[in-house]
Formats: structure tokens, C-alpha cells, sequence
């Protein structure tokens, strides 16, 4: 019973589809900043096609679900590293800025972690490991060149300025308390709410 | 919203694993560390991993579809803000969880287009209909409900992409849940209308949830792969009990009335009794219910709910429509950097 005519008629076939894979997109990694002046914490990553898309999208799905101030984002093929997955390379060009990115343990989200200048990911990487606290015991390195990272515009606005508690979960805190004690003994529904959301309730 | 809760393990006993290695890996789950996607791992736990997060991804689509469709017509201007966020949400959960799923070595295209043909599934609860704005209530409150409490203990997961995935997600999955439980006090604090409607919808959706957490489990599941590996962390029963535990005594509270149901073809109730088995055992602090009808949910995970090839038209339908899309997009990408 679909509620439109587009579902009601989209056709039940069940042979193969008739054109072949296309591919992905490329896979930007995306960091956020939640407030001026903190450091910029892995989100997630976002397939597009290209940078100027990627930001669009990156705005639309991290800047919704969590507040904040700006956005960098990279190719993940732009990341070199410690682990086998992002080899460095070592082939030279001009010198010019990395942006570090380090993960404490394993699980972890990588947060940015300075800069430094190289002319090829292989050294930035042996700089971030001398410049870097306790970088032996971190779990994994990032060095992104500089060149690759994009980012929102200063005082581009992001997390939107209008009322958006409806989706947020705190935005039906006191509606639902009204409700349930209307229903039930304040008392019950204290005993009710101690659970909520704790993990799993 | 969604879970995983029926995905196994295949273990090739012809890929023989390092059995030093194996050890080694074991001894990481064991004390708590996380995994992450260039470590080693047994081929069986890549593979697992990797069919547990598409199956996950390919649920959170589909499930955008039956909310999807009641976005026109929310009953105020502040449900449909929140609908359309909601929906974007699961959407948005789909896609960091293919991204999971990429990474542990398959396309997304692939993905996509195996979900479409058949190959790979999705959760079976989103194979049922939502006929009235009191479903969109009652998916929001039970099954949002089911999936933060099935989310929140693979959260808890070895497996550190997937379980940071599961963290932000959950943020999100509290919003639905919240705005659920709204609504739903919402119509049972209304009219005798509303309240029938939103009575009738949860007669619909009680027995789906209670099998959202899967099957029984086998009596040695914390000895199989998925638990000993940690891929989830409570069994499949478990999670039930305390799913009922938490929401019977809720719903009773608001009024509503647990029965025992038969539906025709379409999912819908063509006749129901009280569940007299409902009842807080005491000894046991868990409360009591008619089991679900199991071989209905076999029934449907092979294909034949009442809504499985109408989700998969839809889903088809767009994907094919958004074929010339992707091949603009793709042949004209650009800024891949030379391999780093
Ligand atoms: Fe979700
Ligand atoms: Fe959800």
C-alpha cells in the first residue's frame, strides 16, 4: 500500500541490471572543529567526486550531526603514515607544509597534531615522529600534505543558526516529561528516566 | 536504526590461520583492544566484519524508505522537520557504514548493486508496512528503541572503525528514539482516535520488534566466533529480555494493550487476543510473553513479507534512475591524487 504513484509503480524485476558497476567515488577523510581555537578530531569519512562536492556533502552530514565551527577535509589517498595502508613515499618535490594527525591507542579518533615542512611524505613523517610527544607509543601517525587538505571558510557557517532542537535528542526532554507525568506519579517517572539512554538503557 | 543480530560467521575451515597469530589476535579481543583495519586478522573475522557492517549499511537505507514515504504528510510542521532530519540520519548511517564495509575490501557500488539483486540482505523488520502516522510513531519508539539498545553493546565491539561508527550513530539514534517516545505519548495523551491509531499500530509492531533482535540463540554462542571475537557482545535473547523488560511496563503505563496477532499477506492485523501470557515474573525480574511466530520471520527473511519486493523495486528503481548521475559525476571526478 505505497502513498505514492512513483512507489506504487516502480516495477518488481528480478534479471540482473542491465548496466555495469560504475565505481566508487574518491574517499575524503573529514575532521571538525567544535569550537574556535580546539584542535580539529576525525568525524568520519565522505565519498564524492571531487573537493568542491565533497565539502557540500561533508557540511550536510557532519555539520548536522554534531555543532561546529569548521571543516578540513582530504582524499584518504592523500594520508601517509605508519601503517601499511598509508605508505610514504619518497619521491622529492619543492618543501612544503604537512599536517600531522595522531591516534593515542588503537580505537582511538586521530586528532591534529601540528605540522612540518618536507619535501617528500617520507621525511615529514620522520620530522612528526621527532617532533612528536611520546611518539613511540602512539598508535598511528598521519601526514597529510598540506596541499591536498580543503576547508570551510572562516566564519562559514555550518552548524545552522536556526532553532534545530527537533532533531536533537534533549529537544524533547521537557515535552516528554510533561506527557509522562500527566500519565504517571513523578516519582515513577524519575525512576523511568534514570535509565534513559544510558548506553542501552 | 538496525542490527546486525542475524548475520554468521562462515568459518573455511580449508583457510588454515597462523595458529600464533590466531593466538595473538584472540589475546587483543580478550583484553579489550581494539582492532583496527590494517591489523591482522583471521580471514573469517574480515569476512564477518565485512558482511555484518554492508548488512548494517544496507538496513539503514532501506529503512529510510517506509519513514521516507510519510514525510509529506507529518501532522506538523515540526514533526516533518524532524522526520526529514531523521531519515537524512539513517541515510547518513548508511553511508559511513559502507564506507566501513569499503574499507574491510568491497565497492560501494557492489554493495549496492548486490543489495538490489538479491544477494545481500537487509534487516527483516523493514520488510513490514507503515499504514498510519501511528507506525511512524511506533518505528520511531520501539524499533529506534531496539536498535540504540542493540548499538550501544556493539559499541563495545573489537572492532574499532565499526564501534566508533556505532558511537556516533548512537548520538543520532537517541534523537529518533526521543522524538518516538513523543509522539507516541503524544497520541495516547489525545483522542480516542488517536489512540486506537496508535493501539493499532503497536499491535503491528510489537512482534516485529521482538524478533528485530534475531533468532534464539545456539546454546554455545559465547564459544562461536561472533561473541568469542567480539563482533557483538550480548546474544541475541539477552538483548530481547531486555528490550521487554524495559518497554512492557512502559507501554502498559500508556494504555496500550499487548496482543497476540495473525496477518494476512499485506502485514496487516486480521485478528488478535490478549497476550495472556504477559506478566512480570518476580523471581526472575523478567517479564513474560507469547513467543513470537518464528516461522513467519524465517518466512520473511527468505523473501516473502509483506513488503521485501516492494522495498527492492524502489530501491532498484532509484539506483537505476541515478545511473547516468553517477557516470556524470565519475568521468569527470577529479583531484585523485597520484597514489600517495
Ligand atoms: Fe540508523
Ligand atoms: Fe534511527
Amino acid at each position: 500500500m505505497p502513498l505514492s504513484k512513483i512507489r506504487a509503480n516502480a516495477p518488481e524485476k528480478s534479471e540482473d541490471l542491465d548496466f555495469k558497476p560504475t565505481g566508487d567515488l574518491v574517499a575524503f577523510v573529514t575532521f571538525t572543529q567544535r569550537k574556535e581555537g580546539t584542535k580539529y578530531v576525525i568525524a568520519g569519512s565522505i565519498d564524492a567526486p571531487d573537493k568542491t562536492m565533497a565539502i557540500i556533502y561533508a557540511k550536510e552530514h557532519y555539520g548536522q550531526d554534531q555543532e561546529c565551527v569548521s571543516l578540513w577535509l582530504f582524499p584518504k589517498k592523500a594520508i601517509a603514515g605508519t601503517h601499511a595502508d598509508h605508505p610514504t613515499s619518497n619521491e622529492e618535490g619543492p618543501v612544503r607544509g604537512f599536517t600531522i594527525f595522531s591516534q593515542k591507542q588503537s580505537g582511538d579518533l586521530h586528532i591534529e597534531a601540528g605540522s612540518v615542512e618536507a619535501c617528500h611524505s617520507e621525511e615529514a613523517l620522520a620530522k612528526a615522529k621527532t617532533q612528536l610527544e611520546n611518539a613511540a607509543n602512539l598508535h598511528s601517525i598521519w601526514v597529510v600534505d598540506a596541499e591536498y587538505i580543503s576547508s570551510t571558510e572562516e566564519g562559514e557557517m555550518i552548524w545552522r543558526n536556526t532553532d534545530q532542537t527537533y532533531r536533537l535528542a534533549r529537544g524533547y526532554s521537557k515535552a516528554v516529561r510533561t506527557k509522562w507525568e500527566a500519565i504517571r506519579a513523578a516519582r515513577e517517572v524519575d525512576e523511568y528516566q534514570a535509565e534513559d539512554l544510558k548506553e542501552s538503557f | 536504526m538496525s542490527g546486525s543480530a542475524n548475520v554468521g560467521v562462515h568459518v573455511d575451515h580449508n583457510i588454515q590461520e597462523d595458529p600464533e597469530k590466531l593466538a595473538e589476535f584472540q589475546a587483543k579481543v580478550d583484553d579489550g583492544v581494539l582492532i583496527e583495519v590494517d591489523d591482522w586478522m583471521p580471514c573469517a573475522y574480515r569476512n564477518g566484519m565485512l558482511r555484518m557492517a554492508e548488512h548494517h549499511a544496507n538496513s539503514e537505507i532501506i529503512g529510510a524508505l517506509p519513514e521516507g514515504e510519510w514525510i509529506t504528510r507529518a501532522p506538523s510542521l515540526r514533526r516533518k522537520l524532524a522526520l526529514t532530519a531523521k531519515v537524512q540520519d539513517e541515510v547518513g548511517h548508511g553511508q559511513m557504514l559502507y564506507r566501513v564495509s569499503q574499507d574491510l575490501g568491497k565497492t560501494r557500488d557492489d554493495m549496492l548493486r548486490d543489495l538490489i539483486t538479491g544477494k545481500t540482505k537487509y534487516h527483516n523488520v523493514f520488510n513490514y508496512p507503515a499504514p498510519t502516522w501511528g507506525d511512524i510513531a511506533m518505528i520511531q519508539w520501539l524499533i529506534d528503541g531496539a536498535a540504540i539498545m542493540n548499538q550501544g553493546t556493539l559499541a563495545d565491539g573489537a572492532y574499532g572503525p565499526y564501534v566508533r561508527t556505532m558511537r556516533r550513530i548512537n548520538m543520532e539514534e537517541a534523537f529518533h528514539y526521543k522524538s518516538g517516545e513523543d509522539m507516541v505519548l503524544t497520541l495516547m495523551s489525545g483522542t480516542q482516535k488517536q489512540k486506537d491509531m496508535c493501539q493499532d499500530a503497536f499491535d503491528r509492531w510489537w512482534y516485529p520488534s521482538l524478533m528485530f533482535f534475531g533468532p534464539h540463540d545456539k546454546p554455545n554462542c559465547e564459544q562461536l566466533p561472533p561473541m568469542r571475537w567480539r563482533m557483538k557482545t550480548v546474544s541475541n535473547d539477552d538483548l530481547r529480555t531486555r528490550f521487554v523488560n524495559r518497554f512492557a511496563p512502559a507501554a502498559l503505563a500508556l494504555g496500550l494493550k499487548f496482543h497476540v496477532v495473525e496477518k494476512n499477506e499485506q502485514g496487516l492485523v486480521t485478528s488478535k487476543r490478549p497476550d495472556d501470557k504477559l506478566r512480570l515474573n518476580e523471581d526472575t525480574g523478567n517479564w513474560e510473553y507469547t513467543e513470537p511466530d518464528w516461522e513467519e520471520f524465517f518466512r520473511v527473511i527468505r523473501g516473502h513479507g509483506p513488503c521485501n519486493a516492494q522495498r527492492l523495486a524502489l530501491r532498484r528503481m532509484s539506483y537505476e534512475q541515478g545511473h547516468w548521475v553517477r557516470k556524470a559525476i565519475l568521468e569527470g571526478s577529479t583531484l585523485v591524487p597520484p597514489a600517495a
